[in-house]
């Protein structure tokens, strides 16, 4: 699966929407580095002019270069500069590129969580930047054991939760006031919203698996009704059938293990008028 | 060698200081009642927090604004100082040192963090100007304003503290207090829960560390701890304000005994009243030094 401009374009939009729509939340657990209380609204402010410019266009390279003066004029706060500068580092990595598969994404989000760190003048770990580092880590990872784009994002985000819950470890203030970093959730947030649309826009199969002595059923249930469509989860005894058509089979899988044996599992390829929204 | 200077607009320097020398101011973002005020006039947005309306919100200069200004600056002369408000205090210098970066003026342009704000990081700028109208060179002017800006402290005493209460600057003010920035504050709180009295910002929390009947008390303060922070040896002030300049006109002839010297009062730029609403006095000071 390639990402193009017009697949990009959808998941800066949904990333967007979803920060709009936890603009409060995020405000109102800023505590680091300063305790303003705008972390949330400098991000919307810093997205809103950049998503609203967006061509439709097919070519990555020419979305992504679209958003450089938008961004530029509307960055705001600590964290609006260095997802401005998370942004114009795949700007800068991607220009030339139509679109571009999963492993050459990869590197270009390493790319991008290099330059955002170069936004500030002392990078702190616990912070955003973590959370970028940690996501483009989840994602070259995936792509490395095989998997395709919506795997690694879905892999990618894992570790940026991960990375999210841990920046009360890092940094004594977080712990002190009871929260995450406030940019490290905006960014998560970001990519739940992208998620979200790159779902939608994706290739999806169908995935049946049997699972043994599983706990948590409806964990599985709820988890599975954000990765795909056709849910069914159906316990008999010790047995647990599992049915759904996902974009994302490996993290199915891999979050089937957690929650039972893997008695058996077959993936197959649907008919491409249900396999894709897109 | 033709130099320039750049300030951010929370740094409020003297207008005759910096006449004949190439200079440029880089507004931030002024928003009052979801609007944006930026571009208004000092009187229109003081008249309008005096009127109730706000709290106003302040917000950095973004990459671009600071991008066109050192592209025009570099027209016409040869060597930049970018001078900036403290970054424990604001991120405005993160966003000079990205359009920097993109710029690649390499050091053409040289980004300073004062580690301070408003008159006492002025002073600092003051210094470098003083330095470059002498014929130093780049370096030699960098370092000046870098070691002034260590040498500077600031001081302020706040009318009421309602607009500080319900704005963000009042987290800011307690972050400064854990870095590196010499600021003491003294606040007289009116109100019914804490009528007259001093405050001082320490580990993070407000504390009142003295009863204030009247403005004349917190003159009393405001020179006491002036003394205090220049460990009683003689230093350069500048008072600043927002609002009414009575009071300031006050406090310049008190550390103007005090000090024998001449103290200059400047109204503090919007973005100050903005942030921190009327009725700020503050004091710039500057202790003597090698530079």
């Amino acid at each position: 699966m390639k990402i193009h401009g017009l697949l990009f374009r959808k998941i800066l939009q949904a990333g967007y929407e979803a920060l709009v729509r936890m603009e409060s939340e995020v405000n109102a657990i800023n505590v680091f580095p300063v305790a303003d209380r705008d972390t949330g609204s400098n991000l919307v402010q810093t997205l809103g002019p950049a998503v609203q410019a967006l061509p439709e266009t097919p070519h990555l390279g020419n979305l992504l270069v679209a958003l450089e003066d938008p961004l530029l004029e509307s960055a705001q706060g600590n964290a609006g500069l260095i997802f401005a500068d998370y942004l114009l580092g795949a700007a800068q990595d991607l220009a030339g590129e139509t679109a571009v598969s999963a492993s050459r994404f990869a590197e270009t989000l390493r790319k991008c969580a290099a330059q955002a760190r170069t936004a500030v003048a002392e990078p702190k770990e616990g912070t955003i930047l973590t959370t970028m580092s940690a996501f483009a880590e989840g994602f070259a990872q995936e792509v490395r054991e095989g998997g395709d784009v919506p795997d690694a994002w879905v892999r990618g985000l894992e570790q940026a939760k991960q990375a999210l819950a841990e920046t009360q470890e890092v940094l004594p203030v977080l712990k002190e006031a009871g929260v995450v970093d406030a940019g490290a959730l905006g960014f998560v947030t970001w990519l739940e919203g992208g998620l979200h649309a790159l779902l939608e826009a994706s290739p999806k199969v169908e995935v049946q698996a049997l699972l043994l002595n599983a706990t948590g059923t409806s964990e599985i249930q709820h988890l599975l009704q954000q990765w795909g469509t056709s849910v069914v989860v159906i316990s008999v005894d010790t047995r647990t059938r599992i049915h759904v058509h996902t974009a994302v089979p490996r993290a199915v899988l891999r979050h089937l293990v957690r929650h039972g044996i893997l008695d058996r599992y077959e993936i197959t390829p649907l008919p491409s008028d249900q396999s894709s929204s897109a | 060698m033709r130099v320039g200077f750049v300030v951010d607009q929370a740094i409020d320097v003297r207008p005759e200081v910096v006449e004949g020398v190439p200079f440029w101011i880089i507004p931030g973002t002024i928003r009052l009642d979801g609007e944006d005020w930026s571009g208004r006039a000092y009187d229109e947005i003081l008249a309008a927090l005096e009127a109730g309306h706000g709290p106003a919100t302040v917000g950095i200069a973004p990459p671009a604004r600071f991008l066109r200004v050192y592209q025009e600056a570099l027209q016409q002369v040869d060597v930049v100082f970018s001078v900036h408000t403290a970054s424990v205090l604001t991120t405005m210098i993160n966003s000079a040192r990205m359009a920097v970066r993109l710029i690649g003026a390499g050091d053409r342009i040289r980004v300073i963090d004062t580690g301070t704000a408003t008159v006492a990081a002025g002073l600092a700028v003051e210094a470098g100007i003083a330095r470059a109208r002498s014929g130093a060179d780049p370096d030699e002017i960098e370092r000046v304003i870098t070691e002034t800006s260590r040498r500077c402290g600031l001081l302020f005493y706040v009318a009421s503290l309602s607009n500080l209460i319900r704005i963000r600057p009042i987290e800011g003010l307690k972050r400064l207090l854990k870095g590196q920035v010499s600021l003491r504050s003294v606040f007289r709180v009116l109100g019914n829960q804490h009528p007259g009295g001093v405050l001082t910002l320490k580990d993070g929390k407000i504390l009142l560390i003295h009863r204030v009947p009247d403005p004349a008390e917190a003159l009393r303060l405001l020179l006491q701890t002036l003394q205090e922070e220049t460990g009683g040896g003689s230093y350069q002030a500048v008072v600043g304000y927002t609002g009414d300049p009575t009071w300031a006109e006050q406090l310049k002839r008190a550390i103007e005994a005090q000090t024998r010297t001449s103290v200059p009062v400047v109204r503090m730029s919007p973005l100050i009243l903005a942030a921190v609403g009327p009725g700020l006095f503050g004091v710039g000071f500057r202790t003597e030094g090698p530079a």
